[in-house]
């Protein structure tokens, strides 16, 4: 049983009642598959997450197609409201890091931050209550998909500079290749997409793991006794929480977006 | 909606920060791995592996403050 549903239980589980402090672990991101799939001899597990990608997939598509239907000259809510998130992309991320060359990547871009944006906001909306990018497998599955760009083009606009650039950093002594060539290549194909990965990741499960853990204190010290007013402040706090995370969602998905934008850049000039 | 070019180079100067910032934790990530690992290694082999280890980490950790040093600096 989790902490969440220990401390919902029947006959309720509160300070002085008997019943410690139901801390919530990473046991909150192991969800209660619905359903199981067999396709093509494989188990495919249907749970939280799955539903949630899949609407927040058909919410993005359904509201760009939506607002662009039939673009007039003088636009409708929909569509200035359509018009306003495609130009923040193009011109706050893909014109200022890429340049004129960038209007071309807008498509890719503004995909990537929407959805990554949408997904993490799962993590508040009421009912939803999960942050998609709180499963590795998400962040990794799309750091799969800008790094695979990256490779492609940074190979097709440098050839083998691309990585030669990268691995003779210069400036640099001859005789320190020997000890840092093998450290850039780590960086440029294991670390640097690790880190992409894992700071989308990590930043949305602790944001997750903290709300649920004052949400259950709030519910723990309700209690009729002075308790009440550690209740009250954590219920403050979870309030204050899912207002600062809400920005963080926002500003993960902007920095995912933008350093998604830098390598495409350092991929289509060379750096120096 | 057009940005003006000072502040098209400031923008552009912050997202290479964020780059460089970024690229740091990745490679004092690699370079703990690889020296840091490879000193495990060795010490697996050849005994006193705490001591093989920590040379590792510590090397590691140097060479990729180094590169970031001169990372920095050129641009």
């Amino acid at each position: 049983m989790s902490a969440v549903d220990i401390a919902t239980s029947e006959g309720g589980c509160h300070i002085f009642s008997g019943c410690g402090f139901p801390a919530p672990s990473s046991e909150i991101f192991f969800l209660q598959p619905y359903a199981a799939l067999n396709i093509f001899g494989h188990e495919v597990l249907i749970q939280k997450t799955t539903i949630l990608v899949a609407m927040v997939s058909v919410i993005v598509a359904a509201f760009f197609l939506t607002a662009f239907r039939s673009p007039k000259l003088v636009p409708t809510k929909l569509q200035s409201l359509g018009e306003m998130a495609y130009t923040f992309v193009r011109d706050q991320i893909a014109r200022e890091v890429i340049g004129k060359a960038g209007d071309a990547f807008v498509p890719f871009l503004a995909t990537l931050f929407f959805f990554v944006w949408m997904s993490n906001l799962m993590g508040v909306i009421p009912g939803a209550q999960f942050p998609i990018m709180s499963s590795l497998a998400y962040p990794v599955g799309l750091t799969l998909i800008v790094y695979g760009t990256y490779m492609f083009l940074g190979f097709k606009h440098q050839g083998i500079n691309f990585v030669k650039d990268a691995a003779f950093p210069p400036g640099v002594p001859k005789a320190m290749y020997v000890l840092l060539t093998p450290l850039e290549l780590l960086q440029l194909f294991v670390t640097r997409p690790v880190t992409q990965s894992i700071r989308l990741f990590a930043n949305m499960f602790a944001g997750h793991l903290l709300i649920t853990t004052f949400t259950v204190a709030t519910w723990y010290l309700l209690t009729p006794t002075l308790m009440v007013l550690g209740s009250a402040t954590s219920f403050i706090v979870t309030v204050v929480l899912t207002g600062f995370e809400m920005f963080i969602q926002g500003l993960q998905a902007f920095i995912f977006t933008l350093l998604t934008a830098v390598y495409i850049s350092g991929a289509l000039h060379a750096e120096h | 909606m057009k940005a003006s070019d000072a502040g098209q180079s400031d923008s552009n100067d912050a997202s290479k920060t964020a780059d460089l910032a970024w690229r740091s934790v990745s490679t004092t990530l690699a370079g703990l791995l690889l020296y840091g690992g490879g000193g495990w290694l060795l010490g697996s082999k050849y005994g006193h592996q705490d001591v093989f280890t920590a040379a590792g980490s510590i090397l590691g950790i140097v060479l990729a403050l180094y590169i970031t040093y001169k990372r920095v600096g050129n641009s």
